[in-house]
């Protein structure tokens, strides 16, 4: 079967005004990410900030411009797609934000909000169809119809990203890319909506690139983790491998970081991964994580280590892989 | 003993264009010298504007009522220029935001000399000799170089240890961090975590944590203030609190903190419903239509905060405590 989402080397880059006239500096945002996606699937991308995981949810969908490599969805390319095959093909992926209240228009009824994709796309459909279109996208992701009357500023925050949601599968997408979906919404209600994203992937047959900072969140719902760093794919595993038995020294690191929800007893550990993010704009040669990584060598600084497929689907992009017995499964059983 | 801040039916009202808005329904709290306590709760609880309205930080159109005591002396009502003398050396603050409460257009080691001769008759050499001190004591790597750079050439994590710096130097008696930790990534937040954690070890500081973050409740506070809707709903030690809830409302918070070790078959907990709006509380306790074990009287009537040995909540029908009674 042809998976719905195939992504090959991809890279993007933007300029950047250097500090002398005229020079232009390039940030690469996305450097080398292949992966893909089977209908139905759900790929969890997990990162800190500036690790390009945003950026490569944005090129998933056309929305900026790829430098190489190719995204395939359901088998069209997205780049050098013309005006009505982009057209199509942004039919057929949606996107969920992280801002629920800010990626609403609050002067448009939340009914108005939900039917634009429909009226943008089918525009042919009559005052009634939309309006039962609109109720059962509402009523899809646990609101009433007679919601559809009611302003953005009526509703929680939790009640607003049910309409993003709503307004992301009212087109029947195969594809829905959600960008930190819950980091906005208070804890007590993010289950909620990690919740209803799991009914509808099973009600509706979608596929989901879940992108998040929160690693707990993503493996609630993403069977297969993919874990970037400054651009790069650094591991991409089945969840149970990559919680438990995680290869790479960022993922040990970032798993690491995760405050225990119960207070420690004894003597906490060290925090895991020391200083911070290298600038962007000026990445270590080698491996990216090299200046931060516990285990780095001389070579770790100066070659970039490639992208092994360790087992079936496990793949890790570090020099000491084999030497790595760093198991967590104490922690994450 | 008496308690370095004593805060009595303490009520914060905002002037709104759609009438006035009560954002804290009388709190009373009280914490002693050398203490950790958190305040914990989500959006629109009242947590930060009720540790605002102790150091007079209110917005323009907010105003707050009750009383409270700093080290003895009252804060409310006093004018802004003993409230001015009284916050460096009284009262820290550090905020969520670094690159907010630092001064964009001021060197590193100007902002820090500054904070303490702004309160302390000192050289500017000494001061500055001072700044890279704390610069250190805070481990921001390379401090010496820091102190001619702008906030905006610093990392996230480094820009929040100097805020944290800045808020050290007149060496305050206590620290008020509102949300350190939450625009942080996660490896760097374990850093910030584990630098409270030695500076109460070295400097035997008060420290108030007020965030919505359990798990970082857990690594440092040794007591928990929860809060609801504007008022305190449960408080006890921190070992107490995370395994045996009194409050409903405390119990799904810890419930909906996704974890690592979640069944992942099973749906993510969560509280049904969401948080009410300031001014617009249901009658009787605010979180009984989200609460499971709401009964009649919950409705009619908001519970009282009562104390027993554990600690205290307000709540018609507590979980029984392990030792309460």
């Amino acid at each position: 079967m042809n998976p719905v989402l195939e992504v090959k080397s991809l890279t993007v880059r933007f300029p950047v005004q250097g500090g002398a006239w005229l020079s232009q500096r390039w940030l690469t945002a996305v450097d080398d990410v292949s992966f893909s996606l089977a209908q139905g699937e759900t790929l969890g991308v997990v990162g800190e900030s500036g690790c390009g995981k945003s950026t490569l949810g944005r090129a998933l969908l056309g929305l900026v411009r790829i430098d190489s490599g190719s995204v395939l969805l359901r088998g069209a390319p997205i780049a050098g797609a013309s005006r009505r095959g982009l057209r199509d093909l942004r039919r057929q992926a949606q996107m969920v934000f992280q801002d629920p209240t800010g990626s609403l228009d609050p002067r448009m009824t939340v009914g108005q909000s939900v039917a634009e994709p429909l009226e943008i796309f089918e525009g042919s459909l009559g005052r009634a169809e939309l309006r039962s279109r609109v109720a059962e996208a509402l009523e899809q992701v646990g609101l009433a119809p007679e919601h559809a009357d009611r302003y953005p500023h009526e509703f929680s925050g939790g009640q607003c990203q049910r309409v993003g949601i709503a307004r992301a599968v009212i087109l029947r997408p195969a594809l829905i890319v959600c960008d930190e979906p819950v980091s906005a919404l208070d804890v007590s209600v993010q289950g909620q909506v990690v919740n209803l994203l799991a009914r509808l992937r099973s009600e509706l047959g979608l596929s989901y690139v879940f992108i998040s900072h929160n690693l707990a969140v993503v493996r609630h719902l993403s069977p297969s983790v993919l874990v970037m760093y400054l651009g790069r794919l650094m591991e991409h595993a089945p969840r149970e491998e990559l919680y438990a038995r995680p290869l790479h020294p960022y993922t040990r690191a970032l798993l690491e970081s995760v405050p225990p929800p119960e207070p420690p007893i004894g003597p906490r550990p060290a925090p895991p991964a020391a200083g911070e993010l290298p600038s962007p704009l000026a990445p270590p040669p080698g491996c990216v994580f090299e200046t931060r990584c516990p285990l780095a060598q001389p070579r770790c600084a100066d070659s970039r280590p490639p992208v092994e497929e360790v087992r079936p689907g496990h793949r890790v992009a570090c020099h000491r892989w084999r030497e790595w017995r760093g198991g967590l499964a104490h922690r994450f059983p | 003993m008496m308690a370095l801040l004593d805060v009595r039916g303490l009520t914060v009202a905002f002037e709104t264009p759609s009438g006035v808005v009560q954002a804290v329904n009388g709190v009373d709290l009280a914490i002693a010298g050398g203490e950790c306590v958190a305040i914990v709760g989500e959006s629109g609880s009242g947590k930060s504007q009720a540790l605002l309205a102790c150091a007079g930080l209110l917005a323009a159109n907010g105003s707050a009522s009750g009383s409270v005591r700093f080290d003895g002396q009252e804060i409310l009502g006093l004018p802004e220029a003993r409230l001015e003398r009284l916050r460096g050396p009284g009262f820290g603050f550090v905020f969520q935001d670094a690159l907010g409460s630092l001064t964009p257009h001021l060197r590193i080691g100007d902002q820090l000399a500054e904070s303490l001769q702004a309160h302390q008759d000192v050289e500017r050499a000494a001061a500055m000799a001072e700044a890279r001190r704390m610069l250190e004591r805070v481990q921001v790597p390379d401090a010496a170089s820091r102190l001619t750079q702008y906030p905006h050439e610093l990392s996230g994590g480094t820009r929040q240890r100097v805020a944290i710096a800045a808020a050290l130097m007149p060496r305050p008696r206590l620290l008020i961090a509102d949300e350190p930790t939450t625009a942080l990534d996660v490896t760097v937040q374990a850093q910030v975590v584990s630098l409270f954690r030695e500076l109460r070890q070295e400097l035997g500081m008060t420290l108030v944590l007020v965030t919505h973050d359990l798990g970082v409740v857990a690594g440092l506070a040794e007591r928990v203030v929860v809060m609801y809707a504007g008022s305190i709903v449960e408080e006890g030690a921190t070992p107490r609190l995370f395994r045996s809830p009194a409050h409903p409302y405390t119990a799904g918070l810890l419930a909906a903190l996704p974890r690592l070790d979640d069944v992942v078959d099973e749906p993510m907990r969560a509280i049904a419903g969401a948080p009410p709006r300031p001014g617009q509380l249901p009658p009787g306790c605010a979180f009984a239509p989200r609460c499971e074990r709401r009964g009649e009287a919950c409705e009619r009537q908001a519970p009282a905060l009562t104390r027993n040995r554990l600690g205290r909540v307000a709540c018609h029908h507590p979980a029984v405590a392990e030792g309460a009674t």
